[in-house]
C-alpha cells in the first residue's frame, strides 16, 4: 500500500486545480442534498400536523378536504361511537370542518391562496399540537380569526389585532397559533358557522375525530367502513396529510434527481480531467514507486483513493452547504390543497450520508480510468518520461 | 504559423482532456437548457393566453361557484361578443396518481366559439353538442388510453360523488397556443340534471370574448360592478393576468429552478477554467517562448481566450444538440404525473440560443484568470520553468 500521505500531499501540491474540482463536485452534491432535503421538508411540513390518534373523514372518493362535501348529519352519529375520546367537559371530540381557499393580498402586490378552515368547538381540543401562542381562540358565532403562525405578516392586517377582508366581510384576528411546523400553520381558523354562510356552503368538507388510542382509531376506521349509513372515507390524520404532499414532493424529487444525475455526469468528467492531469504530471513519480517495488494494483488503489478523497471533500463541502440552507424557508402553492404551504430544507442523517456517498462515488468514478492508465505504465517508459 | 493554427495546435495538445472538457461543458449546457425549459413550462399558459379573452370567477375564492343566471347578464354587457362557462370536475380515472388528468364540464356550442383554437371535425362537434353526456377529449389523452370516438368512459367523481359515465364524441387538437391536449371536457347538462335542486345551475367561471381587446379593462370593471353587491361578487381579468396570478403563487419553485440553473453556469465555469488553468501551467515555457519571440502580452491573452471560446462553442453546440431529445425523455417520464397538460411546442428556440450564449460567456470568463496568469509571469522565469 502506498501511504495515504502521498495522495494528500499530491492533492495539496496542486491546490488550485484540486480546489476548483472540489468546489465543482461540492456544487453538485449541494444540489443533490438540497433537493432531497426540500422534498423531505414538504412532506414533513404537511405530515407533522397530523396526530396519529385522529381520523379525518371525507366524502367517499374525495382526495382532499377541498373537494369533499360531507353532510352535517353524520356528525352526531360519529360522535356517539365508543372509540371517540371525550373532552374534559364530557363532549365527544368530533369536529365538522369546512375548508375554503381564500385569496389574500400579499405585501408585494400579488396574491396567495390561503386555506380558511371553519372549525367546530372541539377543533382545538382535537389537535393538541395546535397551540395558541398569542391572543385567544375565536369566539363561537363571531367572525374572529385565529391565524396560523406562517401567515403572520403575509398579508396586510395578518397580525394579532389586525383585520382581514374576504367574502365581503371583515374578519378580526384575535389569536395566533403554532402547529409544530405542520400545514395548519398556513391556515386561518374561524367559526364554521360563520365561514359556511359567508361562502354559501351549507355542508362540511370533513369531519375530524379524536379517538382514545391508536388501536381505537383502527377499530373506529373499520367500524365506519363497515357501516352502511356512511359513505365516508376514514383515514388517520398523518396519512391524510402525507397524501397531500405527494404531488409537490414528487415534482421536486423527480426534477431534482434528474438534474443531479445530469450534473453528476459533468462532475465525474471534471474529476476525470483533474485525475488525468495528476497522473500525467506524476508519471516519473509513479514509475519510481513501481521501481522501488510497489505493485500495479497498489498504484491503481492509490490513484483511486486520491480521487475518492477528492470526491469525499466535495461531498463534505456540498453537504455543509446544503445544511446551511436550513434557515431558509419556502412558500409555494400546493396543488393538492390549493393553498400556500410553508416548508424548509429538512435534513435527515440518511440524506447527509447519501450526499457524502454520492460525492465519494463521483470522485471514484472519475478516477477509474486515470488510475487504470497509471497502473498500466511500464516502469521503463515512466522513468524515462 | 497563423494565429488560428496556433490555437488549434494548442487545443489538440491533449485531445483527451479537450474531449472531456467539451463533454462536461455540453452536459452543463444541456442541464441549463433543460431547467430554463422547465421554467418556460410554467409560463407557457400565460404566453399563449388570448388578449381578447376575459375570465370571470368568484371574487371570494377560486373554488367558489357562480350562478349560471349571471351568463345572460354578462353577455349583455357592451363589448362582450361571446361567452361560455366551465367548471372543474376533478374526476378520477383509476386509483393511481398517474391516472390523473384534468376534467371539466362545458357548454359545447359556446365553448367551441370562445375557444376557437380548439380544432375538432365539425361532425364531432355536432355529436358532442347533441349528446348530453358526450365527452370531448384531447388527442394526447386519447392516445394515452387508446380511447376512440364512441368509447364509454367512467370517471369517479371527487367533488361530485358517484360514478359518471360519458361517451367520447370528439377528439380535439389545438391549432395554436398553450392549451393542453390532455383534458377531458364533457357536457354541463349531464352533471346538472343529476344534481340536487339546490346545487343546480352552478358553474365555476365564465370566459368571455371582447370585441376590442383595448377595452377589456372597461368590460372587466363593468362586469364586476354589476355583481359587486350580489351574494356572489365576481372578479374579471384577462386570461393572461389570471394565469400570471396563479404562477406568482408558485414563484418559490420557479426561483429555486432558476437558482439551480445559475449553479450550473458556475459548474461549467469551474470545469473549463480548471482545464485552461492546467493547460496554461503546463505550457508556461511555450508561452514564455512565444513572448520571447516577440508576441505581445495581448496576443498571448487572446490565444488563451480563443482556446476557451472554442471549448465553449463546442460545448454549446453539443449541448444544444442533445438537450431536446433529453427533455423529451423527461417529459415522457413525468408528463403524465404532471397531469399530462404539457403542450407540444414547449421547447423554445430562444431558450436554446440563451443557453448557448450563456455557455460562451461563461467560457470566456473561465479563460480570463488563466490568461492573466500566462502573461503575468516574466519571460525569463517562464523559460527557466520545467513544466
Amino acid at each position: 500500500m502506498i501511504p495515504l500521505y502521498y495522495n494528500t500531499r499530491s492533492l495539496w501540491a496542486r491546490r488550485l486545480s484540486t480546489g476548483l474540482t472540489v468546489v465543482g463536485l461540492g456544487l453538485v452534491v449541494f444540489v443533490f442534498a438540497a433537493v432531497l432535503m426540500l422534498a423531505n421538508g414538504i412532506e414533513s411540513a404537511l405530515a407533522s400536523g397530523g396526530d396519529p390518534r385522529n381520523v379525518v373523514l371525507l366524502n367517499e372518493g374525495s382526495t382532499s378536504e377541498l373537494m369533499s362535501t360531507v353532510e352535517r348529519g353524520a356528525l352526531r352519529a360519529l360522535g356517539s361511537a365508543t372509540q371517540v375520546a371525550s373532552s374534559v367537559e364530557g363532549d365527544p371530540l368530533v369536529a365538522g370542518e369546512l375548508v375554503v381557499p381564500v385569496l389574500l393580498p400579499r405585501p408585494d402586490g400579488k396574491e396567495s391562496n390561503v386555506n380558511a378552515r371553519g372549525i367546530g368547538p372541539q377543533s382545538f381540543a382535537i389537535r393538541p399540537v395546535v397551540r395558541l401562542i398569542a391572543g385567544r381562540p375565536p369566539r363561537v358565532g363571531t367572525n374572529e380569526i385565529a391565524l396560523g403562525e406562517a401567515l403572520v405578516g403575509r398579508s396586510p392586517g395578518a397580525r394579532l389585532g389586525g383585520e382581514l377582508r374576504f367574502a365581503e366581510q371583515r374578519w378580526p384576528v384575535v389569536g395566533v397559533f403554532s402547529a409544530g411546523g405542520g400545514a395548519y400553520e398556513s391556515e386561518l381558523w374561524v367559526d364554521v358557522n360563520r365561514l359556511g354562510p359567508a361562502f354559501d356552503r351549507p355542508g362540511l368538507s370533513s369531519i375530524v375525530v379524536r379517538t382514545g388510542s391508536v388501536q381505537a382509531r383502527d377499530a373506529f376506521i373499520q367500524a365506519v367502513d363497515g357501516d352502511p349509513r356512511f359513505t365516508l372515507d376514514a383515514k388517520p390524520e398523518p396519512e391524510y396529510w402525507a397524501e397531500q404532499a405527494t404531488w409537490l414532493a414528487t415534482f421536486i424529487r423527480v426534477l431534482g434527481l434528474f438534474v443531479s444525475f445530469i450534473f453528476s455526469v459533468g462532475a465525474v468528467l471534471g474529476a476525470m480531467i483533474t485525475m488525468y492531469a495528476q497522473v500525467s504530471a506524476r508519471i516519473t513519480e509513479l514509475g519510481m514507486l513501481r521501481a522501488v517495488g510497489y505493485r500495479r494494483r497498489s498504484v491503481l488503489a492509490s490513484i483511486l483513493i486520491e480521487s475518492a478523497v477528492l470526491g469525499a471533500a466535495g461531498g463534505v463541502l456540498g453537504a455543509l452547504g446544503a445544511l446551511a440552507t436550513r434557515w431558509m424557508e419556502i412558500r409555494t402553492l400546493n396543488f393538492q390543497t390549493f393553498a400556500e404551504v410553508r416548508f424548509g430544507f429538512t435534513p435527515t442523517p440518511s440524506i447527509v450520508v447519501a450526499a457524502l456517498v454520492f460525492g465519494t462515488l463521483m470522485g471514484t468514478l472519475g478516477g477509474m480510468l486515470p488510475a487504470l492508465r497509471a497502473s498500466r505504465l511500464s516502469i521503463l517508459d515512466a522513468l524515462r518520461a | 504559423m497563423t494565429f488560428g493554427r496556433l490555437v488549434w495546435k494548442d487545443l489538440l495538445r491533449n485531445p483527451l482532456r479537450l474531449g472531456l472538457t467539451v463533454l462536461a461543458g455540453a452536459v452543463g449546457v444541456m442541464a441549463f437548457i433543460f431547467l430554463r425549459t422547465v421554467v418556460d413550462l410554467f409560463y407557457v399558459g400565460a404566453t399563449a393566453a388570448q388578449a381578447d379573452r376575459l375570465f370571470t370567477r368568484s371574487k371570494a375564492s377560486i373554488t367558489e361557484d357562480l350562478p349560471l343566471s349571471y351568463m345572460p347578464r354578462i353577455a349583455a354587457v357592451p363589448g362582450v361578443s361571446d361567452i361560455t362557462f366551465y367548471g372543474f370536475f376533478g374526476g378520477r380515472y383509476g386509483e393511481s396518481q398517474k391516472d390523473f388528468f384534468g376534467s371539466a364540464f362545458v357548454d359545447p356550442p359556446s365553448f367551441m366559439k370562445v375557444f376557437d383554437e380548439v380544432a375538432v371535425p365539425p361532425e364531432q362537434v355536432a355529436a358532442f353538442s347533441a349528446d348530453p353526456c358526450g365527452a370531448l377529449i384531447g388527442k394526447d389523452l386519447a392516445a394515452r388510453y387508446g380511447w376512440k370516438v364512441g368509447e364509454r368512459v367512467t370517471l369517479k367523481g371527487t367533488i361530485y360523488p358517484g360514478d359518471w359515465t360519458f361517451t367520447v364524441r370528439g377528439i380535439y387538437d389545438v391549432r395554436s397556443g398553450g392549451m393542453d391536449t390532455a383534458t377531458f371536457f364533457f357536457g354541463f347538462r349531464c352533471l346538472n340534471e343529476k344534481m340536487p335542486e339546490n346545487q343546480r345551475d352552478r358553474v365555476g367561471a365564465f370566459m368571455l370574448r371582447v370585441e376590442d381587446p383595448s377595452r377589456s379593462a372597461l368590460v372587466s370593471s363593468t362586469v364586476d360592478a354589476m355583481f359587486a353587491n350580489s351574494p356572489y361578487p365576481t372578479r374579471t381579468e384577462s386570461e393572461r393576468a389570471a394565469t400570471l396570478g396563479f404562477i406568482s403563487m408558485l414563484s418559490a419553485i420557479i426561483t429555486a429552478v432558476q437558482v439551480v440553473s445559475t449553479v450550473i453556469l458556475l459548474i461549467i465555469l469551474l470545469v473549463i477554467g480548471n482545464t485552461l488553468a492546467m493547460s496554461v501551467r503546463e505550457r508556461t515555457r511555450d508561452l514564455a517562448t512565444l513572448r520571447a519571440m516577440g508576441f505581445k502580452s495581448g496576443r498571448v491573452v487572446m490565444l488563451v481566450l480563443f482556446e476557451s471560446l472554442v471549448i465553449g462553442l463546442a460545448s454549446a453546440v453539443l449541448g444544444v444538440l442533445i438537450a431536446p431529445p433529453l427533455i423529451n425523455v423527461f417529459i415522457a417520464a413525468v408528463g403524465s404525473q404532471m397531469g399530462g397538460g404539457i403542450p407540444k411546442d414547449f421547447m423554445r428556440e430562444s431558450t436554446l440560443l440563451f443557453g448557448a450564449l450563456a455557455a460562451l460567456g461563461v467560457s470566456l470568463l473561465a479563460g480570463a484568470i488563466p490568461a492573466m496568469r500566462a502573461v503575468r509571469i516574466s519571460v525569463a522565469e517562464g523559460l527557466r520553468k520545467v513544466a
